[in-house]
């Protein structure tokens, strides 16, 4: 089931609709028509690898749509859902983040938005769905962190958000020899989906 | 009802005062005269020379004061002076008058800290009752509260006073120092309209101005070296004007966010501007709309308590006497260091 | 830049800032804002930069702190032209409020003031290894008091979970303090430094925020000197120079 949701501290107005997709085939289609701008295909299509929990793909919703709607900002790309790609981003580059972020032609799995206003009169919740499900081909299942951690590449995470700094006092202690009690698994997670949300929100002040 | 007569010479203003206390009514400033050492442009006062003027100006002064209070020496109780901080020098000069007197009229004597002086005549002519006090003046930069017996000092300039950095700033720029560097960089303040960025220093409840200076004066220096310098948004030149203006924004909305954040900590609103840069209006502005934002006021006097005078040295040092405090004669020393929270104050509750 | 309107309930209106509690991103995920107000005593232009370098600071800090290992809020989010931090929600009690229990409780006829002291002791030795973690980083607080410093319960739900821990609970409970973590709060005047000065000092600011809570404290103090000696690697030279910071105290001797 695909996920709809407002989120706190913008317009209720601003709804994200989300579906998480694996055994994805069609994404060579869905890469080549957003390279050319066909607005039918104007979705954030993210790739779930650099995804660390759900918190984070909405973080990126959330800012996209702040700076839309921020007339001292703006937004930096086309349209709100490119920018949702830009949002994961630690960095400024913009070609960059949607390679690192966005989908390839190659994605076996995608996770899309879309992001409407509902206060508009062509808004329809069922077409909307209907649409965000039918657009990816692949099998849908739930956008929640435990199925997002099962597509997680740990080790390009830690490279796209420049996290080699990450725990290292306890590394350091180690060092010298000292016993330091191992994480659980569920912290170790937890550290890290705060290590992604806190690159993303300093990205302006890089 | 008691009457005191105050000397005053920390630095370089020479000031008489004559105050008297009756139980009950406020206190009555008989007389309050002053005369300062002016030193040319582009030059600061030395001890020695200031030392000198002291000494050659307070006979006349003791005497005009006398005069115009109407009291006679046998109605005088006690002979107060300032016994610190201040400069080494003209200290010393004060406090042998003050000894003479004392010993020439048989009265005793009493040692004042200029600091908490400066805090009792505020309070005294301003009716603030508990106020966080900002005392910014040539050799202080200070944010005080009281408690318990004692004027505390909450935060502080860490390295050079506030009137310090402005007197050498006018320096550099060759601006007058008469009537007062300070005052003449106010009026020069009030033309200029071009922030420039100067370093802003503010660490807890302490700050500090050196940056300022530093930065400043090697700005004013590629200036007056022919260096043209414009605003970046209006491309317009920037004026020695905006120079005073900058460092005036910039200086002072440093020692408001340390006054406000003392007054959150001690839970105060009222807030009490003294010392000689308190007569500044821009200041005093900047200080009631912070008060103002948080509920409360803020209270300042004019240049006749503001700038350094004997009177508040009198009205403090009375305030001590009348608790029965007095400085023998063999004690009756001065220090160049005296912090405002070494004085006991037993008069306040 | 004019000020948003903060959807969240306001907790404490302070000097700098004020500090509101709300919910980031979904419903079930608590946080806390924290706004500097314009100040309109400044010039406009001061304000808007020392409002976003402030901003920007704190945030910096707080991720690399977080990040490296030492617990403190995650950074969620920053609008640093309206001086704005989105951060994580820490429920605890401070340890301020925790101690001003401990002694209430301790008066209490019917509590084993010895298991107070064990869990008082414990607390110590953490507060002393959390501050070392934090200088072995090479960061200062700039403001080390028992109010920024919380205790949160150890827990593994991640993010959404939001057990509702007082101080009460955290003295009444079974568990042993050593299910609470240390986390430290309010980095605004924080910096990152190397300097065993800077670290003396914090050191210094705490033991005084120390000795001014209660009478035992001096003795609670050592025990957090003393873990502090045993795990901070760099603790030698910064407990050397804490000596020199004592005698010469915080304020200089002022000339007139």
């Amino acid at each position: 089931m695909p996920t709809t949701l407002s989120l706190p501290h913008l317009p209720s107005n601003y709804r994200l609709h989300i579906a998480l997709f694996t055994s994805v085939t069609n994404a060579a289609h869905l890469h080549s028509q957003l390279l050319a701008k066909n607005p039918e295909y104007e979705y954030a299509f993210i790739d779930p690898s650099i995804l660390v929990s759900h918190l984070q793909p909405i973080s990126a919703c959330f800012r996209a749509i702040r700076d839309l709607l921020d007339p001292d900002v703006g937004l930096r790309t086309p349209n709100v859902h490119s920018e949702t790609v830009f949002s994961l981003s630690p960095t400024h580059n913009i070609t960059d983040s949607y390679r690192r972020f966005g989908i390839s032609p190659s994605s076996a799995a995608v996770l899309a938005i879309k992001i409407l206003d509902t206060s508009l009169a062509s808004y329809s919740e069922s077409n909307t769905l209907e649409r965000l499900t039918s657009i990816v081909e692949g099998t849908e299942v739930d956008f929640d962190t435990k199925d997002i951690r099962k597509l997680t590449d740990l080790i390009k995470v830690k490279k796209y958000y420049k996290l080699k700094d990450m725990g290292y006092v306890d590394q350091l202690y180690k060092k010298k020899g000292r016993n330091i009690e191992e994480k659980s698994e569920e912290e170790a997670w937890r550290d890290l989906e705060v290590a992604v949300l806190g690159a993303m929100a300093l990205r302006s002040l890089v | 009802m008691t009457i005191a007569i105050g000397l005053e010479g920390s630095a370089n203003k020479l000031g008489v005062g004559i105050i008297r206390h009756t139980p009950s009514k406020p206190a009555e400033i008989l007389s309050n005269i002053r005369h300062t050492f002016v030193s040319p442009p582009g030059e600061g006062f030395l001890p020695k020379d200031t030392a000198i003027h002291h000494r050659s100006w307070v006979v006349r002064l003791v005497k005009q004061a006398l005069k115009e209070s109407g009291a006679t020496v046998k109605e005088v109780d006690c002979i107060c002076y300032t016994k610190g901080p201040g400069m080494g020098a003209p200290l010393q000069s004060v406090a042998v008058a003050a000894r003479t007197l004392a010993l020439l009229w048989d009265k005793p004597l009493v040692g004042v800290n200029h600091c908490v002086g400066h805090i009792e005549m505020g309070r005294e002519i301003t009716g603030a009752d508990n106020p966080v006090v900002l005392y910014v003046s040539g050799g202080n930069t200070q944010v005080i509260a009281y408690a318990d017996q004692r004027y505390r000092i909450f935060g502080e300039a860490l390295d050079i006073a506030i009137g310090n950095c402005l007197d050498r700033f006018a320096r550099t720029l060759n601006i007058s120092n008469d009537p007062a560097p300070g005052y003449n960089i106010e009026q020069m303040a009030k033309k200029g309209k071009h922030l420039i960025d100067i370093p802003y220093t503010v660490k807890g409840m302490d700050c500090s101005f050196s940056g300022i200076l530093g930065f400043i004066d090697a700005y004013a220096g590629e200036m007056l070296s022919g260096a043209e310098k414009r605003d970046p948004d209006t491309g317009e030149l920037i004026t020695p004007e905006d120079l005073c203006f900058s460092l005036q924004e910039t200086a002072f909305a440093m020692l408001v966010e340390i006054t406000e954040r003392a007054m959150a900590h001690v839970g105060s609103t009222q807030v009490l501007i003294v010392g000689g840069v308190g007569c500044n209006e821009r200041l005093q502005d900047m200080m009631g709309i912070m008060a103002r934002d948080r509920g409360g006021s803020v209270y300042a006097t004019d240049e006749r308590f503001c700038i350094d005078n004997g009177i508040m040295i009198a009205h403090a040092g009375l305030l001590a006497f009348q608790t029965g405090f007095t400085t023998p004669i063999d004690e009756s020393t001065c220090t160049q260091r005296f912090r405002t929270d070494e004085v006991f104050v037993k008069w306040r509750e | 830049m004019p000020p948003r309107p903060i959807d969240g309930t306001l907790l404490k209106q302070g000097a700098e800032a004020h500090v509101y509690r709300s919910t980031f991103l979904l419903p079930n995920v608590p946080c806390l804002i924290k706004v500097r107000p314009t100040k309109p005593y400044r010039h406009a232009t001061l304000d808007m930069r020392l409002t976003k370098h402030r901003c920007v600071s704190e945030a910096r800090l707080l991720n690399r702190c977080r990040s490296m290992g030492v617990l403190c809020p995650a950074v969620y989010f920053v609008d640093e032209k309206r001086g704005e931090i989105i951060m994580e929600w820490i429920e605890g009690p401070s340890v301020r409020d925790f101690l001003h229990d401990c002694i209430d409780g301790a008066s209490d006829p019917g509590k084993e003031e010895d298991n107070v002291d064990v869990r008082l002791d414990a607390l110590m030795e953490n507060i002393g290894q959390t501050i070392g973690k934090l200088h072995d980083i090479d960061i200062i607080h700039g403001d080390l008091t028992t109010s920024n410093l919380m205790l949160k319960h150890r827990e593994n739900s991640g993010t959404t979970s939001e057990p509702q821990q007082g101080s009460q609970a955290l003295l009444t409970a079974d568990t042993s303090l050593l299910d609470f973590d240390v986390v430290l709060i309010d980095f605004g005047l924080g910096q990152v430094s190397n300097s065993d000065e800077d670290k003396a000092v914090d050191l210094y600011v705490l033991e005084r925020a120390f000795l001014s809570t209660h009478p035992r404290a001096t003795r609670l103090f050592d025990i957090i000197l003393d873990s502090y000696k045993r795990n901070c690697l760099g603790s030698a030279v910064v407990l050397r120079r804490l000596q020199e910071v004592r005698l010469r105290g915080r304020k200089k001797s002022m000339v007139g």
